[in-house]
């Protein structure tokens, strides 16, 4: 037969699996990107006449104050940052030795204060911490102080708030790269005549160095657009950036202003992410370990640096090696640390819990008597139970609408070869990197425009907005070990595109997709920073409620919802666990 | 043309695949014809896997048509051409029983649940399989998860099934055992079924025909015998069964002999090369037709080698030979036959002209 | 969660649930959308306190149903946004007199056409043609009777840590707290505006790294008062009774005190704007603003209100004419024209 005779037959149609992002694209358009360049917009236009104009840059310029608040806001995330990795690093090493089924309870106890919500937490150090609070009483009291610590109201206690609400963040990033080190490596050096410290600091470290310097940057960007920790936990010289945007937008209406200092935060971030992508890359994000094999980043100068100082690290932490016991997973010292962290964690929630059951009327610690006064009151109160209600209608749809979206874009990334993958990837991850206060901000703006402010859809499509990259990671590591030919051997089988999707890849991704709906949950029944801008009214949040109730009545109403809510996250988390079984 | 070939015959008409500027498949044409057992046999990355996917449609072809009882099935749906796939590591569905999985396809084919149970319990039966019905995959060993993966197969009677390599993770003995196993279903079904594999025993054991298949193109297809005995190409000879090999150049050629004059001598043998005008050949001669000693009369060609080692593999010996600095001979040794040289020895060995062979 | 509560807790369940969360304030304002009105008020004790004086009683007068929600603890910009999208998510809402000259430039205020006759009894600092004032609230010195046992007499007192040694809190907030420093400094409350705001600093300056805790929150300050965390603070009275109330050993100074109005404004373009100016003229009346002062320690712009309220509790109200008098009304529009510029110098002072 001659070779002309060879003709194709038409291809069938076939959706190409990028197809499946462009809802989520879609969302991030109209809602993220588009209100993110309205307001880099804003602060270059007149509000008057919407000619462009550099007034209010500027007006940046020649105001010192801002500057400082900008040095401020630096100094505390990079301070919250480093102490959450120094603090944190230990304890993801020592739960990435524990075998699995320990490893998953005890990243329970940390993920519980990552779940509690962040009023929760700084209500509950405001409780410890005062100059009459529960530590300083003890320590008083005990005769080991003679006049109480300054705890708060100034540095040391925004810190404590910021590096105990960042902490677990710091832990969760840091765990997946560790528990995929293989354990053999260090022994493997050992026979080659490396000492512990040595084993450590040349062979482990670096490989949980992508680890590490992940756990950075997403607690030093979260940590820029902190506002309620600061707020409550600071003093005078403890103003961020992310308070003074809420009050040019809140008190002064200043949206000019606000935008400027919003587009000073996202460039702070970005140079903070072209620092870090230039060095490790912005997979490590996701938590998976970058490829070993790719090209190292950063010059050869750099790395020889680098490997000086671990060198350097080795040699001065060899006399050490003879207090250490043989066994790695020693257990002395190192857990008694791990067991101190914990409870730094985990013991500030516990101490709403007998504030809740006060019958006494003030936040006065230890309680007079203990009631049900609190809860009847929050039981009975409509307004508490219509804003829980709420919180919880929008957190499902958020919860579904986000697992849809970002599962299918984690979907399509995971089935195309596209060039597009690389930035469809970054506009993924980018809302959680975008300080929550700029989205807010941008949001706002756009949802007053288009009347969304104080509707259930804005809400959702804001907290869908947040849990989107979560979903995504979550339900892409699980499409990672996903084994595609189970797919094809349907299609040879007899079943069709639904099919496979409802028979197969669903109930093999069960586990990534629960988690990914409860994380979803979880980031909008506890979010607050988008509830400012467009709950309100009748439409108002459970966390905005409390964030409101902080400014109106601290009194033990706020105690009994944070041990509601927390049960209710509890139960879920706890849920979660035996449905992914 | 589709009605050359007889009923339920698959055709492939210059199927070919690329992937930008590489090349997985060269245009291949071929016809297998129904109830065959073909072995598309190869190294990996010789295009065997490709040309599989592309019959079972997973891969739609760069150009070229497929064509099944008559009908154009080039870009016919996976799921509408009702061939059976048995992947290399089975992919059976981890989260269903045995049972559910060997009952999936007769659930997308709709069969009433009577019938469905009946056929599960026969075709697990038939794999022996009957008692673990209820166990997951991750709890059988290898080969009983090789035979869910068969049973998942023949459950819905395809009338043509493929394989790709579904025998490579098991060990030795199990390999040979169901090697067997497949023969005999295939016999009892009477399904056509391709057959993907690198391992020539296996190929040599299971097979109507066999194509043999490197550098993303077929080089031979054929019985097994024929392309034992008669192989066309160096690659051929070399990769199923053990060669001697000497190359040299072609000097005269005459009908079905050719004569060839290499380093050690100028021999002749069959001319079975696919390019008959190729002067750059080789002379291949199998290891059980050397025998030691010179050349007994005319009908012999032989060469003088020295002997570099012995192996000693229970039923025989293998006697090493090299000649000059880098062609090498092996030749069997019968024991019970008489003295072995000894290593270091110059040996003369012999083999019969007819069973020379001469490929490019 | 226990294996038995499970099947209960379908997936199909729960997403029904969620799905009816999220309808049921929708069915609630569907029901009330004949002859009701969405107001904004403050929330916590001032819902409570509001729907004794005015919801409750406005429903019985006129069988107009209310719903109240707490409004945004600045709500100019949710105005902003409600007028610009017409999306009146509330009718009336409560607003400060700063509040309503930004509404009023902008031009977010529907006018109200009050009744002059009706209103005669009310402070006339509260009547304004797009607002009503109904309860002042005042910015006093509150001090802890256990740790200072000696009255501070105004201003100067905080500022005097030989006589009176102990912590201090101030607002962090420049409002207020320029003008107590020029108080403090000796300025008499009728010469404060406009603020001489260099000499405002300077008085700051001698007690800046004295001050233990700079609040921000109206809630946070009744906490401190009450846990004893500092012993002299200044800010809103009714925060301050809040701890009083709640048994904190505290005493409250009216000397010096700086008050403003706090009342209800509408939305401009408000469909409901009939309804909403009825209402607000409602809550103009001696009777109605008597009764909020049970629950808060406001005083009512409607002096007659003292007609009904005991001797015991008008003593604690910023509009008792006795502490009236040793108080003075802070200025408006001096803070609208300065409040951005100062608040902006307050932060780097801070900073500094």
């Amino acid at each position: 037969m001659s070779a002309s005779a060879v003709v194709s037959a038409p291809r069938r149609f076939q959706f190409g699996p990028l197809w499946l992002v462009l809802p989520a694209l879609a969302l991030l358009a109209v809602f993220f990107i588009f209100p993110l360049g309205r307001l880099f917009v804003l602060g270059v236009q007149d509000p008057g006449t919407g000619a462009l104009t550099t007034e209010h840059y500027a007006r940046l310029a020649d105001t010192p104050v801002y500057w400082r608040i900008l040095g401020i806001t630096f100094r505390i995330a990079f301070l919250t940052a480093a102490f959450c990795l120094l603090l944190g690093y230990p304890l993801a090493l020592w739960l990435s030795k524990m075998d699995s089924r320990r490893q998953s309870l005890m990243t329970l106890l940390v993920l519980l204060p990552f779940w509690t919500s962040y009023l929760v937490k700084t209500f509950a150090w405001m409780i410890l911490l005062g100059n009459r609070g529960v530590l300083n009483s003890l320590l008083t009291d005990t005769g080991l102080l003679e006049r109480p610590m300054r705890l708060m109201y100034n540095e040391l206690g925004v810190i404590i708030g910021m590096v105990h609400a960042m902490m677990p963040l710091a832990v969760l990033t840091m765990l997946p790269v560790m528990n995929s080190i293989d354990n053999r490596l260090s022994l493997a050096a050992g026979t080659m005549g490396a000492s512990r410290s040595q084993r450590f600091w040349l062979i482990y470290f670096p490989l949980s160095a992508p680890g590490v310097a992940a756990a950075g940057l997403l607690t030093f960007i979260t940590s820029l657009g902190f506002f309620i920790v600061p707020a409550f936990l600071g003093g005078r010289g403890q103003t961020m950036l992310a308070q003074t945007i809420i009050t040019q937008v809140q008190e002064l209406v200043n949206w000019s202003f606000a935008a400027v200092l919003a587009s000073l935060m996202v460039a702070a971030t970005l140079v903070a992410i072209w620092i870090y992508n230039k060095f490790f890359g912005l997979s490590a994000l996701s938590g998976q370990a970058p490829k070993v094999d790719g090209t190292p980043r950063g010059s050869a100068a750099l790395r020889a640096c680098g490997q000086r100082v671990l060198k350097d690290l080795a040699w001065l932490s060899s006399p050490f090696d003879r207090f250490a016991s043989q066994d790695p997973s020693a257990k002395g010292g190192f857990s008694i640390y791990a067991l101190v962290a914990v409870i730094f964690l985990v013991a500030p929630i516990l101490v709403v819990f007998p504030l809740a059951f006060t019958s006494a009327s003030s936040l006065q610690f230890p309680p007079p008597g203990y009631s049900l006064r609190w809860f009847e009151q929050y039981f009975s109160s409509p307004v508490w139970l219509a804003a829980t209600l709420r919180s919880f209608g929008v957190a499902f749809a958020t919860a579904f609408c986000a697992t849809v979206l970002g599962g299918l874009a984690a979907l399509a990334l995971a089935r195309s070869q596209s060039r597009w993958n690389g930035p469809i990837f970054a506009l993924m991850l980018a809302p959680m990197v975008v300080p929550r206060i700029v989205i807010a901000v941008g949001l706002f703006y756009l949802m007053a425009q288009i009347g969304l402010v104080a509707t259930n859809t804005g809400l959702v499509i804001g907290h869908t907005l947040l849990a989107i990259p979560y979903c995504f990671i979550t339900i892409g590591a699980v499409l990672k070990s996903y084994d595609w030919r189970l797919n094809q051997a349907a299609e040879t089988l007899g079943a069709g595109r639904l099919t496979i999707l409802r028979r197969i890849t669903l109930p093999l991704l069960r586990g990534g997709v629960i988690s990914a709906a409860l994380f979803a949950f979880v980031t909008s029944f506890d979010e607050l920073t988008v509830a400012i801008f467009i709950s309100g009214g009748l439409k108002t949040t459970l966390p905005k409620q409390m964030w409101d109730d902080m400014f109106l009545q601290l009194n033990p109403t706020l105690a009994a919802v944070s041990v509601v809510v927390l049960l209710i996250v509890t139960v879920i988390l706890l849920a979660t666990r035996k449905l992914q079984k | 043309m589709a009605a050359a070939s007889q009923q339920g015959a698959l055709v492939l008409e210059g199927l070919s695949k690329r992937y930008g500027t590489f090349t997985a498949l060269e245009p291949t044409s071929l016809t297998i014809e129904d109830g065959e057992f073909l072995t598309l046999l190869g190294p990996s990355g010789s295009g065997k896997t490709t040309l599989l996917q592309m019959i079972s449609g997973l891969t739609d072809p760069s150009e070229g048509r497929l064509i099944f009882n008559g009908e154009d099935w080039t870009h016919r749906p996976v799921n509408a051409r009702g061939m059976g796939l048995v992947f290399q590591h089975y992919a059976l569905f981890p989260h269903m029983t045995v049972a559910e999985n060997v009952a999936f396809p007769l659930e997308m084919r709709k069969l009433p649940s009577a019938e469905m149970k009946t056929r599960v319990e026969e075709t697990l039966r038939k794999v022996q399989l009957d008692q673990f019905a209820h166990r997951f995959p991750k709890e059988l060993s290898g080969g009983q998860q090789q035979r869910v993966a068969l049973a998942r197969c023949l459950v819905f009677r395809p009338k043509v099934i493929l394989m790709d390599e579904p025998l490579g993770a098991l060990d030795k003995a199990l390999r040979e055992h169901m090697q067997l196993e497949i023969r005999r279903l295939h016999k009892e079904y009477g399904t056509t079924i391709i057959y993907v594999t690198h391992d020539q025993e296996e190929a040599l054991v299971m097979s109507d025909r066999i194509c043999v298949m490197n550098h993303a193109r077929v080089e031979q297809i054929g019985a097994p015998s024929q392309i034992y005995g008669n192989p066309e190409t160096l690659f051929a000879a070399t990769f199923i069964g053990h060669s001697n090999v000497l190359s040299g150049e072609k000097v005269s050629s005459d009908g079905d002999v050719a004569t060839i004059r290499t380093p050690f001598g100028t021999f002749s043998g069959k001319h079975t090369a696919r390019d008959r005008s190729a002067t750059d050949v080789s002379l291949i001669i199998r290891p059980e037709q050397m025998r030691l000693g010179s050349a007994p009369g005319d009908a012999f060609d032989g060469v003088t080698g020295r002997l570099t080692d012995l192996i000693y593999v229970g039923a025989e010996t293998r006697l090493l030979l090299t000649l000059g600095s880098d062609t090498s001979l092996t030749l069997r040794h019968d024991p019970s036959a008489g003295d072995l040289p000894s290593i270091g020895d110059e040996v003369a060995v012999h083999w019969p002209k007819t069973a020379a062979r001469i490929v490019t | 969660m226990t294996k038995s509560l499970l099947p209960v807790l379908t997936r199909r369940t729960l997403l029904a649930s969620g799905a009816a969360a999220l309808a049921t304030p929708m069915l609630m304002r569907r029901a009330h959308a004949e002859q009701s009105l969405v107001v904004a008020d403050p929330g916590g004790p001032f819902t409570e306190g509001y729907r004794k004086a005015f919801y409750e009683p406005f429903t019985a007068a006129t069988g107009i149903a209310i719903n109240s929600v707490a409004r945004d603890a600045e709500p100019t910009a949710q105005f902003k946004s409600i007028v610009d999208t017409k999306s009146y998510i509330w009718d009336v809402c409560t607003i400060t007199l700063s509040a309503r000259l930004i509404l009023e430039e902008q031009g977010l205020l529907e006018p109200l056409n009050l009744d002059a006759t009706k209103v005669s009894d009310v402070m006339p600092e509260a009547v304004h043609p797009n607002m009503l004032g109904t309860d002042v609230y005042s910015t006093v010195l509150a001090y802890n009777t256990d740790t200072i046992t000696e009255a501070p007499e105004g201003w100067a007192a905080f500022w005097d840590f030989d006589k009176l040694p102990g912590r201090r809190s101030l607002r962090k907030n420049p409002i207020d707290t320029l003008e107590i420093a020029l108080m403090a400094d000796g300025v008499a409350p009728k010469d404060l505006y406009p603020l001489d705001v260099d000499r405002a600093f300077r008085k700051l300056d001698e007690i800046k790294d004295k001050i233990d805790v700079w609040w921000t929150g109206g809630a946070q300050s009744t906490q401190l008062l009450e846990s004893g965390e500092v012993d002299m603070i200044a800010g809103w009275n009714a925060r301050f009774q809040a701890a009083i109330d709640g048994g904190a050993p505290a005493k409250i100074v009216w000397n010096g005190g700086l008050y403003s109005i706090e009342g209800w404004g509408v939305p401009k373009g408000n469909p409901k704007a009939d309804l909403a100016r009825q209402f607000v003229a409602f809550c103009g009346q001696a009777e109605m603003q008597a009764k909020f002062t049970d629950d808060l320690a406001y005083g009512p712009t409607n002096l007659r209100a003292y007609d009904h309220i005991e001797a015991d509790r008008a003593a604690i109200l910023p509009t008792s004419p006795k502490n009236l008098e040793l108080m003075s009304l802070a200025s408006e529009p001096f803070w609208k024209a300065n409040r951005a510029a100062l608040t902006e110098r307050f932060n780097g002072w801070l900073l500094d």
